[in-house]
């Protein structure tokens, strides 16, 4: 049986060729040897390579949330969806500022039109008491801001819209 | 001895209502808790004998409401209120509105509260005593111009603070007078949404420079202990992250001048109940007074460990008039313990705050481990409060023990749905100048500058997605412990007495 998810935009496929606790599954045509088996609670146990790591997974309907080793991965099932740069800009999305954070906008630091460099503040997002800066990942020139301040937002929300210089 | 106490109520959140409620559950003390509206799910609400609604969803409508708390403590016929940290716990008119309620207060005396809680008069009087204090500026006038002025009296490094405030909110610092009008504004803004009032003070600012605080306790007889040095120089944008005790960096010497500073300060104020005086202890091996926290700290358990005394059960003891059981010739470390916060921050996008549903959660535990958590399987982490999830604090004979503890911990703490900082956490304890003890609070500015996390093997996390996605499961449910929990049903209310209250 096979499974593809999604992680990061980059599609990958796992594959299981044998049942039971000794599986040899493929991950990305790569055949490896692991073994699962529960572990304490809900967790689970694979063992790859003699290197033990416990995990723990939680099914969506659109995704599959793993925490291993403290890290936490969010496997899409299916393709992400292009962010098309709202407004109907030059249909650049490179320069499309999302929030990385459910929040409230607490100050707008720029204008539309106002050039910016690479690390400037855009915004603030604030959330659980806590500012947190919103900074300009490229040079460029901002084409539109898409929240007002005090405005909610979600993680993932289009905020701000910049078009790259051209020299940079 | 004193007056008994029968009926707590906790007018707190999160991990710190929890172990309050226990440790009252624990010595024979009925406990009431109070929820907001995100909240009505909260494990502390379950955790409390009885929970009352305060309706509201921010900190302001909810946990920071006194008047409901008052009127909530009455209806149910509480004794005391215990405030935890934050919100109230350091509030002079709350713990004063307590007291004329009839009720006992378990913290100080509201006048100590006050007078602790104004840094700049907290710093005058210690300099009265004879504690040694940072140079500058924390006089009425909050005009931009003097402060600039005086800002430019102290000198560059400088350091703007909150007045009324603490845990690194309403905090800048500045390096040049270019940048001293924004981290004026900054911290005035983020001042007055956390504490209600903008009021700044300026500070000399110390570096390289160790976060050294001594653990004090005080009866209602006069009687005051410390009970040892915790440092917290591990703090990212001035938020403690690790905080350990003993410290790498105190000599039996060292800790016998800061313990006599610390009692010096708690005898200033008459010192009643559990309370923690900050000091900077900088390269030379000198140190000052930072401030007094009139509250149980967030990272008292580590203090626990090292001395084998339960601070909760310290503070309801004293609060009951009874007095301290210990002398301080008593007071002796026993091995070491490390805490670490568990934040709802993803390290992988900046550090931001995290907020959703805690899908699923495994929780390590184990000789020499402690979890203080508010966290189940199923519960959300709002957006309207702090984002700390809970403490994994590890306990060994050793610093190194303590540390190999607290590493297994952190890796065995699984939580599905959140990213948390965890594996900047063991970074941190993974590099080779925490773990010789080298620690200034601008150690993580200096080391980890910028820190991508350190992924495990891709294929691991694929195969655990494989297996859950294809894994049979009971019934066919997805979540049993989300979907059709007993408690999504149960009423949050029981009324009357709690059946193992005794008279």
């Amino acid at each position: 049986m096979n499974r593809r998810f999604y992680y990061q935009g980059v599609e990958h496929d796992v594959t299981a060729l044998s049942k039971g606790d000794h599986h040899q599954i493929q991950v990305d045509g790569t055949l490896l040897a692991a073994t699962v088996q529960k572990g304490e609670g809900s967790s689970i146990q694979i063992t790859l390579n003699d290197v033990v790591y416990t995990a723990l997974v939680s099914v969506e309907a659109e995704h599959t949330d793993v925490c291993v080793a403290g890290h936490h991965f969010r496997f899409l099932h299916q393709p992400p969806q292009v962010l098309s740069a709202a407004g109907g800009s030059a249909g650049r999305t490179d320069g499309l500022v999302v929030s990385p954070m459910t929040g409230r906008i607490a100050k707008l630091s720029l204008c539309e039109g106002d050039s910016v460099q690479k690390g400037d503040e855009l915004l603030i997002v604030e959330a659980m008491k806590m500012e947190f800066p919103v900074t300009a990942p490229l040079a460029g020139k901002i084409l539109k801001i898409h929240q007002a301040q005090g405005e909610q937002v979600e993680m993932g929300t289009p905020l701000v819209e910049i078009q790259q210089a051209q020299n940079s | 001895m004193g007056t008994r106490l029968r009926k707590v109520l906790i007018a707190n959140r999160g991990e710190i209502a929890i172990r309050i409620i226990r440790a009252c559950h624990q010595l024979g003390i009925a406990t009431v808790a109070v929820f907001s509206e995100p909240d009505r799910e909260a494990l502390h609400v379950r955790a409390a004998g009885e929970a009352y609604a305060l309706g509201g969803v921010t900190a302001a409508e909810s946990y920071l409401n006194s008047g409901k708390l008052l009127e909530i403590a009455s209806l149910a016929g509480a004794d005391a209120v215990h405030p935890g940290y934050g919100f109230l716990s350091e509030n002079q008119q709350f713990a004063n509105a307590v007291e004329e309620q009839g009720l006992t207060f378990i913290g100080p005396r509201a006048v100590t509260i006050g007078l602790m809680g104004d840094k700049s008069a907290a710093k005058e009087l210690m300099r009265k005593a004879g504690v040694p204090i940072i140079p500058g500026y924390s006089g009425e006038d909050q005009g931009d111009q003097t402060l600039r002025a005086e800002a430019e009296k102290i000198g560059l490094p400088l350091l703007v603070k909150a007045a009324h405030g603490g845990g690194g909110k309403g905090m800048r610092v500045v390096r040049s007078m270019a940048a001293f009008q924004t981290a004026l504004e900054a911290a005035r803004r983020e001042s007055e949404a956390a504490f209600g009032s903008g009021r700044l003070l300026l500070e000399k600012y110390l570096d390289p420079v160790r976060h050294i605080e001594i653990q004090i306790l005080g009866d209602s007889h006069g009687n005051q202990v410390h009970l040892l040095e915790r440092e917290c120089s591990i703090q990212r944008r001035h938020q403690k992250l690790l905080e350990e005790s003993p410290s790498p960096s105190v000599s039996a010497q060292l800790r016998a001048a800061l313990g006599k500073a610390a009692l010096a300060s708690a005898r200033a104020v008459n010192y009643r109940n559990a309370g923690t005086v900050e000091f900077l202890l900088d390269a030379r091996g000198r140190f000052y007074f930072l401030e007094m926290n009139t509250r149980l700290q967030v990272e008292h358990p580590v203090t626990e460990w090292v001395t084998g005394i339960d601070l909760v059960h310290a503070q309801l003891r004293i609060a009951a008039g009874e007095p301290l059981a210990i002398e301080q010739k008593d007071i002796a470390p026993r091995g070491h313990a490390i805490e670490a916060r568990l934040y709802a921050e993803d390290p992988a996008k900046g550090f931001a705050p995290q907020s959703g549903v805690v899908k699923e959660l495994h929780e390590p535990s184990g000789p020499g481990v402690r979890i203080d958590s508010c966290l189940y399987a199923g519960c959300e982490v709002s957006m309207h409060y702090d984002p700390m999830l809970a403490k994994v604090i590890g306990c060994g004979a050793t610093r190194a023990e303590a540390i190999a503890k607290l590493d297994w911990a952190l890796s065995n703490m699984l939580l599905c749905g959140i990213a948390t900082n965890i594996p900047y956490l063991r970074e941190v304890l993974a590099m080779p100048a925490f773990r010789e003890g080298q620690t200034d609070t601008r150690f993580l500015e200096r080391l980890l500058p910028s820190w991508e996390p350190r992924l495990p093997p891709l294929e691991i996390a694929l195969i655990a997605a494989y297996h859950g996605a294809t894994a049979v499961r009971p019934h066919g449910r997805k979540h049993p412990s989300v979907e059709v929990s007993p408690w999504t049903t149960l009423t949050q209310f029981r009324l009357g007495e709690t059946p193992g209250l005794k008279n």
